[in-house]
């Protein structure tokens, strides 16, 4: 009996220490991200570092969830699979008591160059679709930033993150015209228009679960809403590498 | 390289039993499940733990829904150990400020606008009322978006479908989604979310 206890002592901590060596490794794949190759579709490709979680940064959602992103892209008038090309100052609004203190928030605009487009969209294959992204809020009292460090990303922090070259699905509609803001939040005001976006484009919103990037396994990384892993979008029988793929194929059978 | 039994000079090779085997199989397993039940149930909050202390709350300029407002911080209160205060309009230290706006889909966020020390100082929770408004059951929803956003405020993290936090098999406003008349517990925190992080941050 003593010596079963010994051996039983054995294995549990062998297996405590496989359990810790699984977590660490995990905890050093998402601080590190290296860039690896992967193969999607039978062909290798090389995806680039992509960290969504500062896309995300401290903002949590209750949204509507949906069971798939074909159901997700029927919320949607554009579904698109493309290609980032970088990123850019968004419109900037703030809400103001009159007495010093504004409630700043900002938003960036991603640009992708479209290779497959879906439903109703105005964006075409080949072209730039411009899509809004928010990117954190911040406090200011007579004009100072509050706290000891920004609560927002930001253009070059994304760039970073989300560099160009990555693969991202967008499903999205179009941002709601200037005087919606009025009635949406009373009291607010735009600082400042986004830029980098042509004259007569059609800036887009994601929807909450409509800004997925693929990462540098080949997975999926949501720029909005966080835990994709949970939504179960993709089947258990799909490999993680190739859940962007997957999500990108269902999409480009859309109609 | 690594042997396993590791060989020892002078000692005996160890005979492993099959029932310590069995023994050890099923110990390994449980704690194995528990580590990643441990990993999977709770990820930090991206901003960092609350502030602890009295938990604040002021509306900005345009907020029209204070009735939902102060009813929500009114059941946190009543829920959990927190303290609130309404200092009657909104300081550098007012903890939570609520204003509405349009979130693209979204029902609500909670975003924290003011780090100190990594720690969030300051929150702002967003309904966006417009969203809210057009579900099933508008009231009913507002009531569970307000727990919930209010929730991220005080450390808690949401959840979807029935993968319940901790050791919870009830749900709780931090469940995410439209709510529809089979939900439950639309106003209430989990005792997993009141026991292990709220209480014990305030």
């Amino acid at each position: 009996m003593h010596k079963t206890i010994q051996v039983a002592v054995m294995v549990l901590t062998v297996g405590l220490a496989t359990g810790a060596c699984s977590a660490e490794a995990d905890r050093s794949t998402a601080q590190e991200r290296p860039t690896t190759s992967a193969t999607i579709g039978g062909a290798p490709t090389q995806n680039p570092s992509v960290d969504a979680a500062v896309v995300r940064g401290s903002s949590e959602y209750d949204y509507p969830q949906t069971r798939s992103v074909s159901e997700a892209a029927r919320k949607a008038s554009s579904a698109l699979i493309g290609e980032v090309v970088g990123w850019s100052d968004g419109q900037t609004t703030v809400e103001s008591d009159g007495a010093g203190y504004e409630d700043f928030s900002y938003n960036a605009v991603l640009a992708v160059k479209v290779q497959t487009a879906r439903r109703n969209t105005a964006q075409r294959p080949g072209e730039i679709a411009y899509v809004t992204v928010y990117r954190g809020g911040e406090l200011r009292i007579d004009g100072q930033p509050q706290g000891s460090e920004p609560a927002f990303a930001s253009v070059e922090e994304l760039s970073a993150a989300v560099p160009p070259g990555t693969r991202v699905i967008v499903l999205a509609n179009p941002v709601p015209p200037a005087s919606q803001l009025q009635t949406d939040t009373p009291g607010a005001a735009v600082v400042s228009e986004a830029q980098g976006v042509p004259q007569g484009a059609t800036l887009i919103q994601p929807t909450p679960q409509g800004l997925l990037f693929q990462d540098e396994t080949g997975g999926i990384d949501s720029g909005v809403a966080d835990g994709e892993s949970g939504w179960g979008w993709i089947p258990g029988n799909v490999p993680a590498p190739n859940s962007f793929a997957y999500l990108a194929a269902e999409v480009g059978r859309l109609r | 390289m690594t042997t396993f039994p590791p060989s020892v000079p002078g000692s005996r090779p160890r005979r492993i039993s099959v029932r310590g085997l069995f023994i050890a199989a099923i110990v390994s397993v449980l704690t194995l499940s528990t580590l990643g039940s441990t990993v999977n149930a709770d990820t930090p909050q991206p901003d960092g733990p609350p502030d602890g202390g009295d938990h604040s709350w002021c509306y900005l300029s345009g907020f029209s829904e204070r009735t939902a407002a102060d009813a929500a911080m009114t059941r946190l209160r009543e829920q959990t150990d927190v303290t609130t205060n309404y200092p009657g309009s909104c300081g550098a230290k007012t903890d939570v400020r609520w204003t509405q706006g349009d979130l693209g889909g979204s029902f609500g966020r909670g975003e924290c606008i003011v780090r100190l020390n990594g720690s969030c100082d300051v929150y702002r929770i967003t309904l966006a009322m417009g969203t809210i408004n057009n579900t099933q059951q508008p009231v009913n929803q507002r009531s569970k978006t307000s727990c919930h956003e209010l929730g991220h405020t005080v450390g808690v993290r949401h959840y979807s479908d029935n993968f319940f936090p901790g050791d919870d098999t009830a749900h709780s406003c931090l469940r995410s989604g439209e709510v529809t008349g089979a939900w439950t517990n639309i106003t209430l925190y989990g005792n997993h979310h009141r026991t292990q992080h709220i209480n014990i941050t305030f």
